[in-house]
């Protein structure tokens, strides 16, 4: 490093010229132990939870300790939060195929429970947010589904009492043998009725719904569907009567 | 420093450690005049460099339980003070409204500044009065480090691996800062002391 030798001793001389005489404070030594004392006594004032803060705020090891136990809490609750969260999208997106499938929503009942009654605002809320609905959209959606709601749940309440009945007869059979098999045949019968009404009322709302969507909707609405459909919890909930019932 | 008073000093501060306030005392005896004088050449005010010598004291004793006995007094409390006078550095120019209120008043409060008897030679004084305030802007407008540097070196008398320790450096980093530091002044000092003429500034120095 070039520091010339004449350049520094000029720059120290400077320096050197440079003499302060700051009269010392008389009072210094009272107004620290008077703050010190204040300190003291706010600490005392914190309680439990403040006594440990301050010492923790006076140890390096503890407050580091403690910010990665608090950074390891922080992200333990936000992929709490957002499992949370995405487990509630994915139960809204199956209650609302059930809600459109009477069918699968009879199957699925045995195997979990689909939720609390909710209003069709709600019942496609999840919508709203997973497809990026405008708002025309989402009220021609709302308005649709109010349309069809009620016929679905008539379809769902009867299809839900012939499953009653037909458990009824499986019951009669194991205890006694003895069934009424034309009072079984009709039964089934009905129940297909029910499930091609069921099923074409369905197609035509899924197709009407579809008319809403963009083309980029419409393909994340099939593979939600499709997945809803292949879903483990819908069992059948009876027997086929005959081939692509 | 020497290093049996740093040793009386790091004594003092594991008394201090242990809730002694005499031992305090005694530390604020000792170090209140050598800290007055780093905080007033660093903020140049005097109210402030009174209130920060005070605040140094008090977050010596709040930070008590963090000082090990293996640790040496000097740095560990210029540090604090160095911090400390970094942070009012900071909020002024935040706050340049209060600044002129500042100088207004350091005008009127302002320390006497060299020994020597002005009386003797009114030009000499006035030179050396400019003299000290060209130098005064020039650390003033100094970055942190480099100023910290050059007032502990030249000023408090630390070695280079106190103010290493101070810095948070090598000593070698301390070599380098000094270096800069006086490249700085000589910079921002447009006229060397040595090249005035007829104005007695040499020999005005050497009278002190």
């Amino acid at each position: 490093m070039k520091d010339s030798e004449e350049n520094r001793t000029g720059i120290e001389k400077r320096l050197a010229d440079w003499h302060v005489c700051v009269p010392a404070d008389p009072s210094l030594k009272k107004q620290v132990l008077r703050r010190i004392d204040l300190l003291e006594s706010q600490k005392a004032g914190l309680g439990f939870f403040g006594r440990i803060l301050s010492w923790i705020s006076q140890n390096q090891l503890p407050a580091a300790i403690c910010s990665c136990a608090a950074a390891l809490l922080v992200c333990a609750a936000s992929i709490f939060f957002i499992g949370r969260a995405e487990h509630r999208a994915e139960l809204m997106s199956r209650n609302y195929f059930m809600m459109i499938d009477p069918v699968a929503h009879v199957a699925a009942e045995n195997a979990s429970a689909t939720g609390k009654e909710q209003s069709v605002v709600e019942m496609l809320a999840w919508m709203k947010t997973r497809f990026n609905l405008s708002r025309a959209q989402f009220s021609e959606l709302v308005a649709l589904h109010e349309e069809y709601k009620d016929h679905l749940m008539t379809l769902y309440t009867e299809l839900s009492r012939v499953q009653d009945s037909y458990q009824t007869f499986e019951d009669q059979r194991l205890s006694d043998d003895a069934i009424d098999f034309m009072a079984l045949y009709d039964l089934l019968q009905k129940r297909d009725s029910l499930r091609e009404d069921s099923v074409a009322t369905s197609r035509q709302l899924v197709e009407l719904t579809l008319r809403v969507l963009t083309p980029e909707q419409k393909k994340e609405y099939l593979s939600l569907m499709e997945s809803a459909d292949s879903h483990p919890t819908t069992p059948k909930a009876t027997p086929e009567t005959h081939a692509g019932a | 420093m020497q290093e049996h008073e740093t040793d009386s000093d790091a004594l003092l501060m594991m008394r201090v450690a242990d809730g002694d306030r005499n031992a305090l005392c005694s530390l604020m005896d000792k170090w209140e005049s050598p800290l007055l004088g780093f905080i007033y050449r660093y903020v140049q005010n005097r109210e402030a460099a009174a209130e920060l010598t005070q605040e140094t004291f008090v977050r010596l004793y709040e930070a008590r339980a963090r000082f090990r006995g293996d640790m040496r007094f000097s740095p560990w409390i210029f540090r604090i003070a160095a911090n400390l006078c970094r942070n009012y550095h900071r909020w002024r120019k935040r706050h340049p409204e209060d600044m002129a209120w500042d100088e207004a008043c350091e005008a009127t409060n302002a320390p006497q500044q060299g020994t020597m008897r002005e009386e003797d030679n009114p030009a000499a004084a006035l030179a050396r009065r400019e003299s000290i305030s060209e130098l005064k802007d020039a650390i003033a407008a100094m970055p942190h480090d480099l100023a910290t540097t050059l007032l502990l070196y030249y000023y408090q008398e630390l070695s280079y691996r106190e103010i290493a320790e101070v810095i948070g450096c090598s000593e070698r980093g301390v070599e380098t800062r000094l270096y800069r530091a006086r490249a700085w002044l000589s910079k921002e000092l447009a006229q060397p002391v040595e090249s005035r003429s007829g104005c007695g500034i040499l020999a005005a120095g050497g009278m002190l």
